[in-house]
């Protein structure tokens, strides 16, 4: 574990029962994020990493091994004491957006404020406009995320994930429901707040995007693996596709 | 026109087929509509019954009632006394028919059994106006009614059959009708049973030219030829009635004859104020199913958008897709409308065997049943529901943006309380208050009944009472009627099982006489104040359980031929001499009467109230019945037993004393003061009814629109967790929009409860016109059935996890 570690997780494990079958999502998972870094998480479609995702940001709970997120142990927490930690040291960015329709973008932004204690009004109006000025959005405070395209409303959902002056933003497919020039455009925005000294996590199937992370973290099957490995696995994997397909 | 048939026939195939895929909510929207239209169509079959259904009488519409036009009520007509008919008869001229009968208590006695019946005393031609013919023998026709002649009595089929076994050879039959030799003529058959629930009719035999105190007063009926307008006969009764005032002195100079249809009469328009605010009521709760459904209905669609958009993108024009939406809403009014009549016909017939119970029948031919009519009005009123709950969501299908409802991913806010769910919702609170006001008003006036003060100790379900009447034939004298009653109450005491026994003219909160009296000195000698009137014997106090404040009560002091004396109650003696001795005051009963005397107070008791508990209370005065003899006294007697089981041996004990004198009425005093408030708890009970089932319903409404929100919802909560928000402050984010929608649905109910609450008490009920308690509790149960509406939503929405619910489509 290292001194500077924001995350630390030590053989995480993450099991699905569905009636019969046991399925390994995750199958001992060792990963240390530090402060300031900005890491992808890549692999295929199945391999785990929305899986790990989801429990870095606690919106799941392992099965098995330990999670330190900024000093304290988190992997058994109640619901209540997860969503406080969310609240106060998680940021996330969904492939989908996940803005809500009823709400104007300045309350969409200001929304994770308002789960807090102790912050008055004129602070909370402070930060959500300081989130969207970051994000170049301050212009469109009294839109509705319907009246948006895509790229707009992604970065309003990262002024979102930022007002909370996270310890960590966790993106998910960032990029994923959006054009190349708009996805472009959250990439550089995610690269402009990395700079500015945010830890980012990011999943992304997209290897383009896992590009902009300074450190990648490659999973195959539940697990970890360094870059030469996912290659020759997935070469291994796809070569016993076309001979099963030959068979047939 | 054909495609236009074809389309709507299409739509309802369609609209069946989707109502069978969600079989549940076609079953649940049934069911409140069948709540709100059963309600509907339950009061549509008692107007139908009481207002809309002609009279079963030939030539119907013809008969009209003849009475003194009430000025205290308008729309009333009052009795008139006999004289009046027997002069009326001769004078008038528009009438096929003119008829007159007046309703008592008959008795029939033979050499093995005597009893009392409900009856009628007929004059003139009735049955023949009426038409109705006989089982056996005839009816009694205007020949029979001449003074003197011997009395002639009908039976009804059940009497017919339960007192005289069914016997063939019945016409004919000589009896005693209330002492005076009497012949059967003829049996009615069942149900006939006219005006209400008589059981014997018989000859009036108004003697003309008899003297004021000597008449009885009855109700005048007639059938107007055919070409006689309703008009022209008012018209003619206006002049007569003046010919008569100038002829005769004993007229009243203020009496105004007047006329109205008889159907209208025997509903008067206090009846009539009743059934409006019924059917108020009823519609509130039809309206509050119909908003519920609508809001369902909105929910629904939200859910079949994207169908309305592809059906709307493949050519459907807007009219096609209202069409659609409303063949749905037509279904579902259609079957509950089917599942309301069956509702509506029986609590018809539940409410005509309540009153049949009660004793309290409007007239015997009004049948609470679903006819051609309420069918018809069904319909109309299905249409009306259609509209009322499918229009809204209709024109919103229609509305739909197409683009937006092709690519809704979940955000665009339909999730969310539309503006008119919204404005439905308040609609429904609003309702549901006013109906629980309505029924809370009427609980509230049962209770004031209920803890009514009679000013008896005594509790009224330990006495055990019972009607007699004596006739003058057999006790000509006043002393014989006083020895009768002290005998009867001398044995009943003597009965081992009796703790006490009275007999007096008034049964406390039931009858009582009323007079007029004046007090020695007083200032005006004119002025008079109305009060309450029994004659009592000496036990009546010990009886009851009436503590005497002051003086004595009566006792064998208080003979007829001694000095004359009354006991009043603390109210006359408050009216008259506040804080001042009243014992030994002399007062004047019905000081018109030139031989009436003054009689002294030797004793002063506790207020009573021996009226109906619905009279205003009025001073009283109890006079010894040895000096004020009755022919009709209310036994009673407090027993070591059940008061009911002595019921048999209180029979005997006035056979013995004289056989031909049968008792009836025979009831505990609580079951006296039932049948009494038993219109009111009618009222209570339907108000009630509705209070409950407008909350029922809008509880279940707005459940039912927070529930499909929370489903709606279920990314957007996801969200919300993901990115902090605690269980507690989900499920405030969820409630809080429910709260704000009931705060303001109570703020308009209680707000136009107001005045609701005055028109109830204003129109129909007695109660006060501004109750707290009533407005309070309303708000309670308002908020108890929302918090409970809430609760389950709420719970399912912090149960939502938010990984699932961000994967939620």
């Amino acid at each position: 574990m290292s001194s500077n570690a924001l995350i630390t997780m030590r053989d995480i494990k993450k099991v699905f029962y569905t009636d019969e079958v046991e399925t390994h999502a995750l199958s001992g998972i060792h990963v240390d994020i530090s402060q300031g870094e900005y890491v992808a998480i890549s692999g295929p479609s199945g391999c785990g990493k929305s899986t790990l995702l989801s429990i870095l940001g606690l919106l799941d709970s392992p099965t098995g091994g330990e999670y330190v997120l900024n000093g304290t142990p988190v992997q058994s927490l109640d619901a209540n004491q997860r969503a406080r930690i969310r609240n106060r040291e998680i940021g996330f960015i969904f492939q989908a957006f996940n803005l809500i329709g009823d709400l104007s973008v300045f309350e969409n932004v200001e929304l994770p404020l308002t789960y807090r204690d102790n912050m008055n009004k004129g602070e909370r109006r402070d930060r959500a406009m300081e989130a969207l000025e970051r994000v170049g959005m301050a212009h469109r405070v009294k839109h509705f995320p319907g009246q948006l395209s895509g790229g707009q409303q992604q970065r309003v959902a990262v002024a979102r994930a930022l007002v909370g002056k996270p310890s960590i933003l966790l993106a998910d497919e960032p990029t994923g429901n959006l054009d190349s020039k708009n996805g472009e455009a959250v990439m550089t925005l995610l690269d402009e707040l990395h700079k500015s000294g945010s830890t980012i996590c990011m999943v992304t199937h997209d290897m383009r995007y896992a590009e902009f992370a300074a450190r990648k973290i490659f999973m195959f099957d539940g697990r970890v693996v360094d870059e030469e490995t996912l290659h020759r696995l997935r070469t291994e994997e796809d070569q016993r596709l076309r001979q099963s397909l030959a068979i047939a | 026109m054909k495609s236009l048939l074809m389309g709507f026939q299409h739509e309802i195939k369609h609209s069946l087929r989707q109502l069978r895929r969600r079989f549940g909510y076609a079953l649940l929207t049934i069911a409140v509509l069948a709540c709100g239209l059963g309600a509907t169509m339950y009061v549509l079959v008692a107007i139908n019954a009481l207002i809309l259904r002609p009279l079963p009488f030939p030539a119907a519409e013809r008969i009209v009632s003849i009475g003194d036009r009430s000025p205290e009520n308008p729309g009333r007509l009052n009795g008139l006394p006999s004289q009046d008919f027997l002069d009326l008869r001769k004078e008038l001229k528009s009438y096929e028919h003119l008829g007159a009968y007046y309703e008592a208590t008959i008795n029939l006695a033979d050499d093995t059994e005597a009893q009392r019946y409900e009856g009628i005393f007929v004059a003139g031609a009735l049955f023949e106006m009426l038409g109705e013919q006989a089982l056996l023998g005839r009816p009694l026709n205007e020949a029979d009614d001449r003074p003197g002649a011997v009395p002639l009595v009908v039976i009804s089929e059940s009497v017919w059959r339960d007192r005289f076994g069914a016997d063939p050879d019945i016409i004919g039959r000589s009896l005693r009708m209330n002492a005076q030799p009497a012949t059967i003529i003829g049996v009615m058959p069942s149900p006939f049973a006219f005006p209400r629930q008589s059981q014997v009719w018989t000859t009036a035999r108004f003697v003309d030219g008899a003297h004021e105190d000597s008449q009885f007063w009855g109700q005048i009926v007639g059938r107007l030829k055919p070409e006689v307008s309703t008009d022209a006969a008012a018209a003619e009764l206006v002049s007569v009635y003046e010919r008569l005032k100038a002829q005769r002195m004993d007229l009243r100079r203020n009496l105004d004859g007047g006329l109205m249809p008889m159907a209208k009469a025997f509903i008067n328009s206090n009846t009539r104020a009743i059934l409006f605010i019924m059917l108020i009521t009823a519609f509130s709760v039809l309206l509050l199913a119909c908003a519920n459904v609508a809001n369902l209905q909105l929910g629904s669609l939200a859910a079949r958008s994207r169908e309305f958009a592809v059906r709307a993108a493949i050519g459907a024009g807007r009219g096609r897709i209202i069409v659609g939406v409303l063949s749905e809403s037509l279904i579902l009014a259609a079957v509950a409308t089917l599942v309301a009549l069956l509702i509506a016909d029986a609590a018809g017939g539940w409410t005509g065997d309540y009153f049949a119970r009660a004793e309290d029948s409007p007239g015997y031919w009004f049948t609470f049943q679903v006819d051609a009519r309420v069918t018809l009005m069904a319909a109309a009123v299905a249409l009306l529901t259609t509209m009322l709950s499918g229009l809204i969501p209709a024109l919103r299908a229609s509305g739909m943006a197409l683009t937006r409802a092709l690519n809704d991913s979940g955000q665009s806010g339909e999730g969310r309380f539309s503006r008119v769910g919204k404005g439905l919702i308040v609609g429904q609170i609003a309702l549901s208050c006013l109906l629980l006001i309505g029924a809370g008003m009427t609980w509230r006036g049962l209770q004031a009944r209920a803890s009514f003060d009679l000013g008896i100790d005594a509790a009224p379900s330990s006495l055990l009472t019972a009607r007699a009447a004596i006739f003058n034939e057999q006790f000509p004298e006043a002393a014989d009627k006083e020895r009768f009653f002290a005998a009867v109450t001398e044995k009943l005491r003597a009965d081992s099982n009796v703790v006490a026994a009275t007999a007096a003219e008034a049964l406390p909160g039931w009858t009582a006489g009323g007079d007029d009296v004046i007090v020695e000195g007083q200032a005006d000698p004119e002025a008079t104040l109305e009060v309450f009137k029994s004659s009592v014997d000496d036990h009546f106090a010990e009886t009851y359980g009436i503590p005497v404040l002051s003086g004595r009560f009566f006792d064998s002091r208080d003979q007829q031929a001694s000095q004359a004396v009354a006991v009043v109650d603390q109210r006359f003696v408050d009216h008259y001499w506040q804080g001042q001795d009243p014992l030994n005051r002399r007062i004047k009963l019905d000081p018109e009467d030139p031989t009436s005397q003054w009689v002294t107070i030797v004793g002063v008791v506790r207020p009573l109230q021996l009226e109906d508990v619905d009279d205003d209370p009025q001073p009283t005065v109890l006079l010894p019945m040895r000096q004020s003899p009755v022919r009709f006294a209310s036994i009673a007697v407090r027993t070591l037993g059940p008061p009911m089981a002595f019921a048999p041996r209180m029979a005997e004990i006035v056979r013995e004393v004289n056989a031909d004198t049968p008792i009836y009425w025979v009831r505990t005093l609580e079951q006296v003061l039932r049948l009494d408030g038993a219109g009111d708890r009618f009222l209570a009970l339907v108000f009630g009814i509705f209070g409950l089932v407008g909350l029922l319903l809008s509880s279940a409404g707005l459940y039912g629109v927070l529930a499909q929100s929370v489903t709606r919802r279920t990314r957007e909560i996801g969200v919300r967790r993901a990115i902090g928000a605690e269980t507690g402050q989900v499920a405030r984010h969820v409630a809080a929009g429910a709260a704000r929608l009931v705060l303001i649905g109570m703020v308009v109910g209680l707000g136009l409860g107001v005045p609701w609450a005055k028109m109830l008490s204003s129109n129909a009920l007695r109660m006060t016109s501004f109750d707290p308690l009533v407005f309070a509790l309303v708000a309670i149960s308002i908020l108890a059935s929302a918090f409970i509406a809430v609760l389950i939503p709420a719970r399912r929405a912090i149960r939502i996890d938010p990984m699932q619910a961000l994967r939620y489509e």
